[in-house]
């Protein structure tokens, strides 16, 4: 009797813990703890095989490889394996199970191995990429895509994102993109790219100042702020059709700062109809408008918690600007930043526990601080640092720095370590993280 | 009881039998190949900028974070406000302008109270309300785009541009 019950919660355990990860191949498997990050997991990240021998035009066989290294460094998991390293050759070794030397890739210290190949038909790529464990020896994940030249990049970050859910059990964020604002000829426009910079496209064409990009919940649209028609105004873009519409209550007037509820149905953002910069929500139409703050003081820059019940807010009510949290109806007012004089534009983490904002210490340097006011810590130290924003996961925060002049924008993990500048020339700021995209 | 868990359990044996089959199909090579396409392209174009009205008044500026009038640009105000009641067909906008320190968010709002402070010490100067409109362009319009105090100083400012 005891042996049955045993087996029953086995089975349960089976079906409701692995079977629901959709990782059954992987029942049992001690999976990579993502936090706190150290770069200690070795894998080795090899170059394409050109499987048909056709001409390598389009360098797919070292970049596939660098954009798998690059997005596997990003995360500050692993120890990319230098490919000096290698014993083989990888033009002529194999890419399946039976044909790789596994020895080989174990006496180098490898734990993990990416391997793959391509070829080419017309304008058709074909790409297929796995991942092996070293030792044991064994299949992790495969996949096989077909793209053109434009997709590489796209297809390495989609085969990145099952390497990292393989080995760590928690979705990548290789395939999410960043809005930000470029200032070009005192024009200031929306782009977008993906989150390690490349890819940049253009996103708003108003001839004027945009600002406050914000993508919304389902990544289908960006709202920002936008002087085309004179003052600033809310407008909100589809990313395919490309169709906007304003989306201002008041449209000669100040409509500034906004931020999408978690469902996305709903938008918080600062208004001053009533004579004052105030903070309300208000459906995606503009309409059904509500006032969450009465002060005589600024309110601006609102930010909801990830469960939609709390919205952390700048006010300059007790003199300086500092950052408070309210519940979203406006009641429960808390000061929660008390050292400085200037602490602005919070960002709630998608996971909760934590909010990242920017503080005047001198030049403006990035922090994090509990919801509940305690354990803030500084995240930046070189340079001006503004208007920080979480990823997804919440593992990363993408930021403005002139560390080296300039503005750009650069990412770090969430406790400030392994810095990237992403944005290389120009001036670009004001970023905001795309959820994960289909 | 036993046939009871009996029945609890072969459902949950079933899955397993099945999920477990289904495992080798997952390889790569017989996996269906994933197509990954480029999305489309958008033509869109620019409209022509709007163009700036010729006639300024003078500026007033401001301290740091601050959006009070200072006894300097009381004088000023007082300037303009004779300009403006001896030009009666005239309308003017009032420019809320910041430094660059601090964000550009809450500095769209302190450009705002800067350019409303300036207006409620017109309309007690007698101007009429349906003269002023106000506009606030944060720290997105420097006068002097430099970074240093001489630059910020200038940058803090309203400026009154005739419109009609």
């Amino acid at each position: 009797m005891k042996i049955l019950f045993k087996i029953i919660v086995n089975l349960f355990v089976y079906i409701f813990v692995v079977a629901g990860t959709g990782l059954t191949q992987d029942s049992g498997r001690t999976y990579i703890p993502i936090w706190p990050p150290k770069a200690v997991y070795p894998i080795a990240v090899v170059e394409f095989k050109n499987l048909d021998g056709k001409a390598d035009v389009n360098n797919i066989s070292k970049q596939m490889a660098e954009i798998i290294s690059n997005d596997l460094d990003f995360t500050g998991l692993f120890k990319i394996l230098d490919p000096a390293s290698f014993l083989e050759n990888p033009q002529r070794s194999g890419i399946t199970e039976q044909d790789i030397d596994f020895q080989s890739w174990s006496v180098i210290g490898a734990q993990s191995l990416v391997k793959g190949g391509f070829s080419q038909t017309g304008n058709q790529i074909t790409i297929e990429a796995r991942l092996f464990d070293v030792n044991p020896p064994g299949f992790r994940v495969g996949r096989r895509y077909l793209g053109t030249k434009e997709t590489i990049r796209k297809i390495a970050h989609k085969f990145s994102n099952q390497i990292y859910t393989a080995l760590t059990g928690e979705p990548g964020i290789f395939e999410t993109q960043v809005a930000f604002v470029k200032a070009e000829n005192k024009q200031k426009e929306v782009y977008t790219m993906d989150y390690d910079g490349y890819n940049e496209k253009r996103f708003s064409y108003h001839g004027t100042i945009t600002l406050s990009p914000r993508w919304s919940p389902d990544g289908n649209w960006i709202a920002f702020t936008s002087y085309k028609g004179g003052s600033p105004n809310l407008i909100i873009k589809d990313l395919i059709t490309r169709k906007e519409y304003v989306a201002s209550p008041y449209r000669q007037d100040l409509n500034i700062s906004p931020d999408w509820s978690p469902d996305g149905s709903e938008i918080a953002l600062t208004l001053k109809k009533d004579g004052n910069p105030e903070i309300y929500v208000m459906d995606r139409q503009g309409k059904a408008v509500r006032r969450l703050t009465n002060d005589r003081g600024i309110d601006v820059s609102p930010s909801w918690s990830p469960d939609g019940q709390k919205i952390a807010f700048v006010s300059n009510r007790a003199g300086t600007p500092q950052i408070y949290t309210m519940d979203r109806y406006g009641g429960n007012v808390q000061r929660i930043t008390f050292e400085g004089q200037y602490n602005s534009e919070p960002d709630w983490s998608p996971r909760g526990d934590k909010l990242v904002y920017s503080s005047q210490m001198g030049n403006y340097q990035i922090c994090t601080i509990n919801p509940d006011g305690t354990g803030n810590i500084q995240l930046t130290w070189e340079g001006g640092n503004e208007s920080p924003k979480w990823s997804p996961d919440g593992l990363h925060i993408v930021f403005t720095s002139t560390r080296i002049g300039g503005k750009n924008l650069y990412a770090m993990l969430a406790n400030g370590t392994n810095v990237k500048q992403i944005t290389k020339g120009g001036t670009n700021y004001s970023p905001s993280w795309s959820p994960s995209l289909p | 009881m036993k046939k009871f868990i009996f029945l609890l359990i072969l459902p949950l044996f079933l899955g397993l039998v099945f999920s477990g089959c289904c495992c080798p199909k997952k390889r790569a090579a017989e996996a269906p190949a994933e197509t990954v396409a480029a999305p489309p392209e958008v033509n869109e174009e620019v409209p022509p900028p709007a163009p700036e009205p010729a006639v300024s008044l003078e500026p007033i500026y401001f301290d740091f974070d601050k959006s009070t009038i200072t006894s300097d640009a009381k004088a000023i105000l007082d300037k303009n406000a004779e300009w403006i009641s001896k030009n009666p067909t005239a309308k003017i906008r009032i420019e809320g302008n910041c430094d660059e320190r601090g964000t550009n968010e809450y500095n769209m709002a302190l450009g705002e109270r800067r350019a409303n402070t300036a207006k409620q010490y017109l309309l007690n100067l007698g101007v009429s309300a349906d003269r002023l409109t106000m506009v606030s362009y944060g720290e997105e319009k420097p006068m002097d785009p430099g970074h240093d105090e001489a630059a910020w100083t200038k940058n803090r400012r309203d400026d009154f541009k005739v419109v009609e």
